[in-house]
């Protein structure tokens, strides 16, 4: 298991157990985190499942791919560590991740 | 005169005990005496074995357990959505992606989502926020309304036709067809209510194939899944499911909140004092006030629970019980703005099938209550009318008078 935190908006955070290969819009989801939706389930459809990654993080991350970029344009409040965690993969590496849900999501 | 208690009801299958038939059982036929669909369901769950069965529309099951009504809406594999209406094929059409299980149905999801990304969203708020004005403007001077008709019917149809890039003037032909769509009882009304507003889409459609705008219209239209153009049926049957899906849900919806707001003086004083408070209101009422009563079918017969279900049963799963179940939070009846985080329910659906629309519903709902509480902050009931709700595919708020100073 892998521990993943979400923090939202109002600073309050939640950890969760993860499996390694599950993605993370999926763990978010499970948990019923606010904020991340995950419409589309995952098919780069949808940019309801929009985070910021913690920068201490981000070079853990696979590079996203140009179907990423493109949907993460119809997010709102887009910055460098924004990311679509449908794309995000679970693993080892990730353990204590910290991902930041968009206030403008809530 | 017979009342044939012990005599078993001809109609029921070989499989179903005679004690688990609830005589009589008519969905289109059940009193809401205050116009509160939810506890009406709360006396059914609490009267009857958590799985039952009735002969009426055509014979179905009714699950009213909230850890079964989970599980039933996700467990594509023993319960599909080919038929998930009371009667069986009360459309009389395709109406993709609700009608497909995965993995079929995602390709077809994946064409309507985009629709309501956060951007899309984000580009409704100004023509949601003009509607409501203009309905504000319009009722504030008279110190009274009919709220369902003058308007929680009206903001989602001009949304939807803002949306598909259609004319607001259009909306008075679709509105009755909209109540007719989910509380009509007869397969033959609801079929044909279906028909009339596909004919409407029809050559809409047939347009945009020529000329692409840019709306949802066109995107759907000229979307494809796993490659491939829709054909034509399908197409049309999603696009009028886009059309059926967001009008009679999201005015029950309000309708329904302001009910519970016209008779509770202290809460709605709460959210005058307090309009930061109406984002976790919003989801306080989504769970007190489930509104979608759909069904599955039986892939295969299969044991549930010790209840033998055959392939082919439909079972209904009315999901506002999901958010008033004890096992799912403490006072469930009680409407608190206050409690903790996330708060659950299951009124939008859950897994694949869950509601796409279910962010547009909030924000029509929070920008409703908005605009509403600052310009009209008391209101109650209209002394001498009394609030009418009815049952069928939906909760549906029919009436409800309000009145101010
Ligand atoms: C308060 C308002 C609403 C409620 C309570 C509601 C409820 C639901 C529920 C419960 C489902 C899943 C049905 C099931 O699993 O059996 C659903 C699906 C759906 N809803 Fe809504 N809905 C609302 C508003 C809207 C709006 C505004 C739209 C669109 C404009 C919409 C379009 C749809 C569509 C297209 C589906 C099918 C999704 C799929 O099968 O993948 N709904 N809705
Ligand atoms: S879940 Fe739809 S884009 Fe990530």
């Amino acid at each position: 298991m892998v521990t993943i935190i979400f923090k939202h908006p109002d600073g309050e955070e939640t950890r969760v157990d993860s499996p390694v290969g599950e993605t993370v819009m999926r763990v978010a989801v499970e948990a019923g985190i606010p904020g991340i939706v995950g419409d589309c389930g995952g098919n780069l459809s949808c940019a309801t499942c929009h985070c910021y990654v913690d920068p201490a993080w981000g070079s853990s991350l696979p590079n996203m791919s140009a179907d990423e970029e493109t949907m993460l344009e119809s997010a709102l409040d887009v910055t460098l560590e924004s990311r679509l965690s449908c794309q995000i993969v679970v693993t080892a590496e990730l353990e204590g991740i910290r991902l930041m849900i968009p206030e403008s999501s809530l | 005169m017979m009342t044939a208690i012990d005599e078993a009801d001809p109609r029921t299958p070989s499989h179903v005990p005679r004690e688990l038939v609830v005589d009589g059982f008519d969905i289109f036929n059940l009193e809401v005496p205050d116009a509160d669909p939810p506890l009406v369901w709360r006396e059914i769950k609490l009267a009857n074995p958590p799985i039952f069965w009735t002969n009426e529309n055509g014979g179905h099951w009714v699950a009213t357990d909230a850890a079964d009504i989970k599980v039933i809406q996700v467990d594509h594999e023993h319960f599909s959505m080919a038929q998930h209406n009371i009667p069986k094929n009360r459309r009389g059409m395709p109406a993709p992606p609700i009608d497909l299980d995965p993995p079929k149905h995602f390709g077809y999801r994946a064409l309507i989502s985009p629709a309501f990304s956060p951007k899309a969203l984000a580009a409704l708020e100004g023509t949601i926020q003009q509607v409501l004005d203009g309905l504000i403007d319009r009722v504030a001077p008279r110190g009274e309304c009919e709220f369902v008709e003058d308007v929680a019917h009206v903001l989602p149809i001009n949304v939807f036709l803002g949306m598909m890039g259609l004319p607001k003037e259009d909306a008075a032909y679709l509105l009755p067809l909209s109540t007719l769509n989910t509380q009509a009882k007869e397969l033959e009304v609801s079929q044909r209510t279906r028909a009339e507003m596909a004919d409407y889409l029809k050559d809409k459609i047939e347009a945009r194939k020529a000329h692409p705008t840019d709306d949802v219209l066109s995107q759907v239209v000229h979307g494809k899944v796993n490659g491939e153009p829709l054909p034509d049926d399908e197409l049309l049957g999603m696009c009028t499911l886009l059309l059926a899906g967001g009008l009679d849900t999201v005015a029950s919806m309000m309708g329904f909140i302001f009910r519970f707001l016209a008779t509770h003086p202290a809460h709605l004083a709460e959210l005058v004092a307090d309009p930061d408070l109406i984002p976790q209101a919003t989801e306080e009422f989504f769970r007190r006030c489930g509104i979608a009563n759909t069904g599955r079918i039986l892939v295969e017969d299969y044991e549930f629970h010790g209840v033998q279900l055959k392939a082919g049963d439909l079972i209904q799963i009315p999901n506002c019980l999901y958010g008033i179940d004890e096992t799912v939070v403490d006072n469930p009846l009680e409407v608190d703005f206050h409690r903790k985080k996330p708060i659950p329910y299951a009124s939008f659906g859950n897994g694949p099938h869950s509601c796409p629309g279910k962010a547009l519903a909030r924000l029509e709902v929070r920008l409703l209550l908005r605009s509403w509480l600052s310009r009209i902050p008391e209101f109650t009931v209209k002394p001498g009318t009394v609030p009418q709700a009815r049952i069928g595919m939906t909760n549906s708020m029919r009436e409800l008078w309000l009145s101010w100073r």
